[in-house]
């Protein structure tokens, strides 16, 4: 008899409630239903992270780049964060689960691929109107802390991808089948470290 | 020019059982689907905010549960629709009822509309959460 193999995804906050994203970023009503879709039919658990923007300066704050996330109290207030989402890991850990994170590429907080950068936004918030900041390689500020919470405390960063729903150029499509290609290796990893 | 924003500005609280049915924090043996008035809230276009699971020690989840009532605070500040799926024989009736009622006084905040389910909780509970 084989042990039911078991597995939890920690998505970014907004993946699963875009009323959480900064205005004329929300992509659909409520959910992004293709991801929970994939999820529970590839069955997966699961868990939703806290969004460390909308706790800090709320629904309606401005667009922000990541560097002006970039500072000691937001990442203060990311690494308190971290600290309860480490322990609902360390859980599941525990009964043996395998984990992901998936992200949202694109996001200053929340990227895990891909993040924003306009290092010239501040003061006076128009600079927006001219256009969105750019994306760069790399993670948000958010994913960032919680990748150090994690090996802080003895645990790799578990495996781990973004959906672009921040990129200007967004392509839901290859999108998916980018997803699609995550959660397949994921399979395969869980399925090579099935326990008899 | 001005992005097309899709946000429901509706809002439902979750218990982690509905989600996550089978889990092993719940007591499961890992196997098992969400609750189908999950995917009928997700068709419906609520945003899930989902409360962590029981199995969770008390100090975390409290923490967890101060964040969440935080952003419940500011999403009824701002006209959001906000409504608590509850399930009577869940602890807490799964979504740690006590601690978000505490948690949203010390904002003056009464608990959001509550709509009550049986587990498992059906696509056509979603009447009990349009009216809640």
């Amino acid at each position: 008899m084989t042990n039911p193999v078991r597995r939890v995804a920690f998505v970014a906050h907004c993946l699963l409630n875009q009323n959480a994203k900064v205005s004329e970023f929300a992509r659909c009503a409520g959910v992004f239903s293709p991801l929970v879709g994939r999820l529970v039919e590839h069955g997966w658990e699961i868990q939703q992270l806290p969004c460390p923007e909308m706790s800090f300066l709320g629904v309606s704050r401005w667009w922000q780049s990541r560097e002006q996330y970039d500072t000691a109290g937001y990442r203060r207030h990311c690494r308190a964060l971290a600290k309860s989402v480490v322990d609902l890991a360390e859980l599941h850990i525990a009964h043996d689960y395998d984990l992901v994170v998936i992200g949202l590429d694109g996001s200053p907080s929340s990227g895990v691929r891909l993040t924003s950068t306009k290092p010239e936004w501040g003061g006076r918030p128009e600079g927006a109107i001219a256009g969105g900041s750019s994306r760069r390689p790399g993670m948000g500020v958010w994913m960032e802390e919680l990748k150090n919470e994690f090996e802080e405390r003895g645990h790799p960063f578990p495996r781990a991808t973004g959906i672009a729903m921040d990129a200007q150029d967004f392509d839901l499509e290859a999108a998916l089948v980018d997803l699609d290609g995550f959660l397949d290796a994921a399979d395969e990893t869980t399925a090579e470290g099935a326990r008899p | 020019m001005r992005r097309v924003d899709q946000r429901s500005l509706r809002v439902v609280v979750l218990p982690d059982a509905l989600v996550n049915p089978g889990s092993r924090l719940n007591g499961g043996d890992g196997t098992g689907t969400p609750d189908p008035l999950i995917a009928a809230l997700v068709e419906d276009g609520w945003g899930f905010v989902k409360m962590p699971p029981h199995g969770l020690a008390a100090t975390t989840a409290r923490a967890i549960v101060e964040t969440i009532a935080g952003d419940l605070v500011d999403y009824l500040r701002h006209d959001h629709r906000v409504v608590i799926v509850a399930v009577a024989d869940l602890p807490g009736e799964g979504v740690w009822l006590d601690e978000l009622r505490a948690a949203l006084a010390r904002w003056n905040t009464d608990l959001p509309p509550i709509a009550r389910v049986a587990r498992p909780a059906t696509a056509a509970a979603i009447d009990a959460v349009r009216a809640a």
